[in-house]
């Protein structure tokens, strides 16, 4: 009997050891009574303030939401009835917005806190009335264009001029097609380099959803909007074939970019959304240069590490934060340090099941004992960890396990799991400061999602891992 | 021993797709682990839903191909789009899926084959769209769904009714037995100047208080227990919704309905909301949307007398609207498409309700009856090209470059054409009348000259400062305004024009 205590205690004690709290502090940030707050777009501003925009049209700002008592935030609702914005931005005193039917500016030119001057900037894409028809948009890049990606309509036809196509808009209202071949886009971002990603999802053309890079110039896979290339006397993007394979057309064509990093429908989210790159230098964890994903259906933030293999952007995703409100759309990370989020799961059903949520994440300064990266190699693949891995648990091969598929490429909805691989883990090899596992793979899949289990290794101080799985999209094999 | 081995390996295959399993990694997002729809309800129920029980080819063609516009639940109209899983899921996820979904939270049906799912993926196989709820239903009739309403007749009487009559005087000119149970007054050929009457029962199993509600293109009358509960006694559109609460006991009750239908739509909603249920139960092919339905009436309004703006899908106007509620129910839609106001009305602004719940498909019409279009189509074209009618190929290329607010929220729209801008504001007025007040302003003298469409359609009456169309009296100052066949065009060649909209 005393031993069942002490087994129940120890659980009780790993579990909590595992607990998202301890490294990430989750915090919902009150919201304007009264309110239908769908958040479809976060802006942060000079001041500490941070502007959002719902899916009903409104823009607030928000004041105390950097605080330390977040229940003395107050709100200031700044403009009304603009069209489902989803990717927003404060520059040089406007906030910048990208909505359904145009990329707009918007100002308060007397000053009175609310805002008078509304501003189109570029309105040169079609829409048709089909609600499916979004708009999204990045921030600036580094010559000040915003990246816009035009879902198809109804995410099945291409009804609306450059429907399904990604643009660049310059500042002055210049809209230049950049990339073809998109399906249903929810959230846009940079890298570190700058280079621009979106996510696609699952669907048509789209076995799975997936961040993809959006090289210009480059085709994204699905070819319904294929044919406003006319419009602008560019070549005709690729037209693959259904039933085939990523990488079976990818070799046909050259300008067909592969997803950057799948995240395999239903086992990492179902519906990703915003983008954002951990510039923070460490203040948000060691996650230097990563993406972080949010997650509509999930309501979840997944991390990707991602790196370039021969001219062509692949990585990982991980698991990494749970448990939000609602389903999460847009995704900002300040400097300090913070995340910001929001969301709505009006139409898409979420498991937050709030019907909207403003929410920040802060790291607690403790760093999970994590698989920090996951980079492929010649013959395998290098992982490294956080911290320091107990070389005898890492350094034997029967505690690694590796299954990789892919998708159908086709004009049906989605894809099973096909082409189904098991590739063999020869040898673990962990480096002399415990940091690395090199990873000797029989049976890598060029162009399959490889899935990395990882059980009963520990870190040298005993730390358990917090994820132990990563879901690696092998492009492209290292020479 | 050998027996259990055998029943080990057995029940291999049944294990080897766990349906529980995988509802939950493709399904419960939307319709709940509880199958009773996700958030609270806002997705469609399974857990006793006849849609997924009864004959499998169903709810198999329903996963196979998706699902794509309203479909009744219960009682419960929802308008979400269904994606395809045929592409997505093998025939035994599928299998594994509905068999979990047709045995659980109460469902009680057949379990479903591996074979069942391939059979009718291959008859289907031809099929790209997704089902309609409509065509689902003419394939395979929901199953064991109890008539709502026992012993219903119905009688039908021609003549032309503005107002309800007193059916006791009147003749049927035919009775029918309805043992669908349901009120539907297009089992009738005529679709003009007729008149009904429906008597029936229904149940009640938990007495208490039972909200009824009725609306109805053109007038109606609910009478429960022989009592009048409440009528639409006028013709006029559906979304005029009556409603009265009654205490009702356990049992059978009477319900009679009485309907007219003079001219043009029609339409027949009575429900019944019961103790306790977040949902109307409706006694008629149609529900109402004020009956909570489809959405809720969100009611846009200029508030502390500022304007009100609302950019979306307008009817009447194109997916770019931009529309205006000025106080004293004063509204407008401009198209940003276009470059002009499209449509004027007096009364309420828009229900936002319709895009604002869901996913918000379509187009909302203004929430007036009284509406006056002006034009349809875009507002500049050269003035060379506009001598014989309106040319709207337009080859200004005009550039729509938004909008500035003044105090009160009234919007002056920003139009570039060839590096002149055009600024088009808008406000109520309330003298000589109600109406809408417009200024339009040229930043400079446009190098090629440029023509406004103002109204497009049949004058009625023309004066020297303006003229009369479709009862909107329409005074121009200080621009020349010129009338093409079916349509008023302006020459700006001044640079300060006012235009008066009065009814």
């Amino acid at each position: 009997m005393k031993k069942t205590i002490a087994t129940i205690f120890t659980m009780i004690l790993a579990q909590a050891s595992l607990s998202a709290d301890e490294y990430y502090l989750r915090e919902e940030i009150p919201l304007p009574a009264g309110e239908v707050m769908e958040i479809g777009s976060v802006a942060l501003m000079p001041g500490q303030k941070v502007a959002v925009a719902t899916r009903r049209g409104d823009i607030w700002i928000c004041d105390g939401a950097y605080g330390a008592d977040l229940s003395k935030v107050t709100w200031k609702k700044f403009a009304e009835g603009q069209h489902e914005p989803f990717g927003m931005f404060w520059k040089d005193g406007w906030l910048w917005m990208t909505q359904r039917p145009e990329v707009s500016r918007i100002k308060d030119a007397d000053g009175d806190g609310v805002a008078d001057t509304f501003e189109t900037i570029c309105d040169d894409w079609g829409i048709n009335g089909d609600y499916h028809e979004y708009a999204f948009g990045t921030e600036p890049d580094k010559e000040g264009n915003i990246w816009v990606t035009l879902c198809l309509t109804g995410s099945g036809g291409a009804a609306s001029d450059w429907r399904g196509w990604c643009m660049r808009v310059t500042p002055e209202g210049k809209m230049i097609p950049t990339c073809s071949g998109i399906r249903s886009p929810g959230g846009m971002g940079f890298n570190a380099k700058g280079d621009v990603f979106y996510c696609d999802n699952q669907g048509l053309w789209n076995g799975s959803s997936s961040v993809k890079w959006l090289k210009p110039g480059s085709f994204q896979g699905n070819p319904t909007g294929n044919k406003y290339h006319k419009l602008a006397n560019l070549p005709a993007p690729p037209e693959p074939v259904s039933g085939s394979r990523v990488e079976a057309e990818r070799a046909k064509f050259p300008t067909y970019i592969p997803p950057a990093v799948v995240l395999p429908h239903g086992k990492v989210g179902q519906s990703p959304t915003g983008i954002v790159c951990d510039t923070t230098g460490g203040k948000f964890g060691p996650w230097k240069d990563q993406l972080y994903v949010a997650e509509q259906c999930h309501s979840q933030i997944q991390r990707v590490c991602l790196e370039e293999v021969n001219g062509i952007y692949q990585g990982a995703v991980f698991h990494f934060l749970e448990g939000f409100e609602a389903g999460l759309i847009p995704l900002r990370l300040d400097p300090s340090g913070i995340i910001f989020t929001g969301g709505s799961n009006r139409g898409w059903a979420s498991r937050g099941s709030k019907p909207f949520t403003f929410e920040r994440v802060r790291w607690s300064g403790k760093v999970p004992f994590e698989m920090l990266t996951m980079y492929a190699t010649k013959d395998g693949f290098e992982l490294t960890f956080t911290e320091p891995v107990d070389a005898a648990a890492a350094g034997n091969v029967a505690n690694y396990s590796m299954e990789a598929w892919t998708y159908i490429l086709q004009s049906g909805y989605g894809s099973p799991e096909v082409d189904q691989a098991k590739p063999t883990i020869k040898s673990a090899k962990v480096s002399p400061d415990g940091k690395k596992v090199r990873l000797v793979i029989d049976g890598r899949v060029k162009g399959h999602v490889h899935h990395l289990k990882l059980q009963n290794i520990k870190a040298k101080s005993g730390n358990g891992l917090w994820h132990p799985e990563a879901y690696y999209t092998l492009n492209e094999i290292p020479n | 021993m050998r027996s259990l081995i055998y029943l080990f390996f057995g029940s291999l295959p049944l294990m080897a797709q766990d349906g529980g399993q995988l509802y939950g990694l493709y399904c419960s997002a939307c319709h709940g682990a509880d199958g009773k729809g996700a958030t609270g309800g806002q997705f469609p129920p399974l857990a006793g839903s006849p849609w997924v029980q009864g004959n499998a080819e169903r709810p198999i063609k329903i996963v196979l191909h998706g699902l794509h516009g309203p479909v009744d639940v219960n009682g419960k109209t929802y308008n979400l789009e269904m994606p395809p899983q045929g592409a997505a899921l093998v025939d035994d996820n599928i299998a594994a899926i509905l068999t979990h979904v047709r045995k659980s939270w109460g469902n009680d049906a057949t379990p479903v084959s591996v074979e069942q799912v391939k059979s009718v993926r291959a008859a289907t196989a031809q099929r790209q769209e997704h089902w309609t709820a409509e065509e689902l239903l003419k394939l395979h009739p929901l199953e064991n769904v109890k008539p709502v309403l026992s012993g219903l007749i119905s009688y039908y009487y021609k003549g032309s009714f503005q107002k309800l009559p007193d059916f006791s005087k009147l003749k049927p000119d035919a009775v029918e037995e309805e043992p669908k149970g349901l009120i539907d007054y297009s089992s009738y050929a005529n679709t003009d100047d007729f008149a009904m009457v429906w008597e029936g029962e229904f149940t009640v199993k938990e007495g208490g208080k039972h909200e009824f509600i009725i609306d109805s293109d053109d007038g109606s009358r609910l009478f429960i227990d022989g009592k009048a509960l409440c009528d639409i006694n006028s013709v006029g559109p559906m979304g005029r919704s009556k409603g009265k609460a009654v205490n009702l006991q356990p049992g059978q009750h009477k319900i009679r309905v009485e309907y007219i239908e003079y001219k043009g739509q029609e339409g027949l909603a009575v429900g019944m909301r019961a103790p306790k249920q977040r949902n109307y139960q409706w006694f008629t092919k149609d529900s109402s949307k004020k009956g909570g339905s489809a959405w809720p009436e969100i009611m846009l309004k200029s508030e502390a007398g500022r304007a009100v703006l609302y950019r979306n899908f307008i009817q009447g106007s194109t997916a770019r609207g931009i529309g205006v509620g000025f106080p004293g129910e004063v509204n407008m839609v401009y198209s940003a498409d276009h470059l002009g106001v499209e449509m004027i009305w007096s009364g309420n602004f828009i229900d936002a309700g319709h895009h604002w719940t869901d996913r918000g498909v379509g187009y909302e019409p203004p929430a007036s009856d009284q509406v006056f279009s002006l034009s349809k189509k875009p507002a500049y074209a050269p003035t060379s090209d506009t001598q014989s009618g309106w040319n709207d190929q337009n080859k200004l290329q005009p550039r729509f470059r938004g909008y500035q607010l003044s105090k009160e929220g009234n919007p002056t729209f920003c139009v570039e054409i060839d590096g002149v801008r055009v600024l088009d504001s808008y406000q109520a007025i309330s003298s000589p009348a109600q109406g809408l007040g417009r200024g339009i302003r040229l930043s400079a003298k446009p190098k090629t000259p440029v023509s406004l469409l103002i109204h497009q359609g049949a004058v009625a009456q023309t004066q020297p400062d303006g003229f009369v169309a479709d009862d909107l009296q329409v005074k121009v100052k200080g621009g020349t305004f010129r009338y093409l066949p079916n349509a008023v065009v302006l020459d700006l060649t001044s640079d300060q024009v006012e235009i008066q909209y009065t009814w």
